[in-house]
């Protein structure tokens, strides 16, 4: 699972409010080489949750990002581009868990798939 | 089609089929047919077994792309090397159809691989409406059953903690084709989770149905939910934004395949290419 996915992802067992950003528990990482595009990361940037991608790297100790990203910065610095794309596409979570922040309820990521498959009681 | 290299369908998950086949052709016919600057009709042969109406898709404009129920990966991982530069997402509630869909796409490195994801979750569920999808794929289980199939289905794979592994996958082997009355319980679910998850600005969605789905009848109930999604849930208008018509149709064995096409923000035409398919 990667960040971008992460980021997409939130809890959905029924009558939860604080449902997101799941906290994410890594028991183990890798690093997929991604090919660099910045149009990508442009197209992508208004679709994130900027905080909790910020937050997520932080925790998972993904250096180089900012607290906020200006226009300018998504135009043309390229080493923020850089730093934005490997923590977005390029680490991968292959076993740990998602957990919901209002519960605590522990979603598994196993072979780098998160298991949001709800039991018939939070449905 | 797209070239595909290896797709991994272990037993239990769903293995590529003419209906898989006809989404990716749906899909591809768009994008080439954007390459090429031109649209319209077309069949294939004389004596017709397929028609076929491009609706051209520009795949670098296409920046997200999912598929509701991702199987073998076939038709996610031949979406990522159409729209090479996507962020491409599959669904499954099988576990088994997981792995595949993640061993298939793989297969297909680097660029498939390393945009890619797969999600195990019912439908959309756990993406939130921010995710907004350019391009959302669903090949349901559209074969008509009694609901009591269906829902026994279900009832085991979300009571998975009682159940046994062997139960739990042979349930969600059914419902990669138990649908309900009419064939169309789950796709109606599917549907209205992937319009909700439809990027209003010319986002599209591909949906394949069988000639026992009621084709027109399932594009107007996928109006009708769009408009409860947008919140006008009366009036006769067609909903906002959401045009539909038949992008592919053809015959396999006994079925009458087709692929609904859904553009929001397009315009309002309903086309419904009239197809005079020999019986076989």
């Amino acid at each position: 699972m990667k960040l971008l996915t992460h980021n997409m992802l939130e809890c959905h067992i029924k009558g939860v409010t604080n449902k997101y950003p799941f906290k994410v528990e890594a028991e183990e990482m890798e690093n997929c080489e991604c090919e660099f595009n910045p149009d990508f990361l442009r197209r992508m940037y208004p679709k994130l949750d900027w905080k909790a991608l910020k937050e997520t790297a932080d925790e998972l100790k993904i250096e180089g990002l900012p607290e906020s990203v200006s226009e300018e910065m998504l135009k043309g610095d390229e080493s923020f581009l850089r730093a934005f794309h490997h923590a977005l596409l390029e680490v991968e979570v292959q076993e740990g868990a998602l957990i919901c922040p209002e519960t605590g309820r522990r979603f598994p990521i196993t072979k780098g798939i998160p298991n949001l498959l709800l039991n018939e009681d939070e449905c | 089609m797209a070239s595909m290299r290896l797709t991994s369908y272990p037993d239990g998950v769903y293995p590529p089929s003419d209906d898989t086949f006809l989404l990716v052709d749906a899909l591809e016919q768009d994008v080439v047919a954007s390459k090429r600057n031109e649209g319209g009709p077309r069949t294939e042969g004389k004596k017709s077994k397929l028609v076929a109406e491009a609706a051209p898709l520009d795949a670098s404009e296409v920046g997200s792309v999912v598929e509701i129920g991702s199987g073998s990966g076939f038709v996610i991982t031949s979406a990522a090397v159409l729209l090479p530069t996507a962020y491409a997402v599959g669904t499954d509630l099988s576990s088994r159809a997981c792995l595949a869909s993640r061993e298939t796409l793989r297969s297909h490195p680097p660029s498939c691989s390393s945009r890619s994801d797969v999600v195990a979750t019912e439908s959309l569920r756990g993406f939130r409406p921010g995710a907004a999808f350019d391009v959302v794929l669903v090949n349901p289980p559209y074969v008509p059953t009694s609901s009591e199939e269906l829902a026994e289905s279900l009832r085991v794979l979300r009571g998975r903690r009682e159940a046994s592994e062997a139960e739990t996958e042979g349930a969600a082997f059914t419902l990669t084709w138990a649908g309900g009355v009419e064939g169309v319980e789950m796709t109606k679910e599917m549907l209205r989770a992937g319009l909700g998850l439809l990027n209003a600005r010319g986002g599209r969605l591909y949906l394949i149905v069988v000639q026992e789905n009621r084709p027109e009848e399932m594009a107007k109930h996928a109006t009708r939910v769009w408009r409860e999604l947008w919140g006008r849930p009366e009036g006769d208008d067609p909903a906002p934004g959401l045009s539909w018509s038949i992008a592919i149709q053809t015959r396999a064995n006994n079925e009458l395949l087709s692929v609904l096409r859904f553009i929001a923000g397009g315009d309002h035409r309903h086309s419904l290419p009239s197809l005079e398919l020999e019986q076989p």
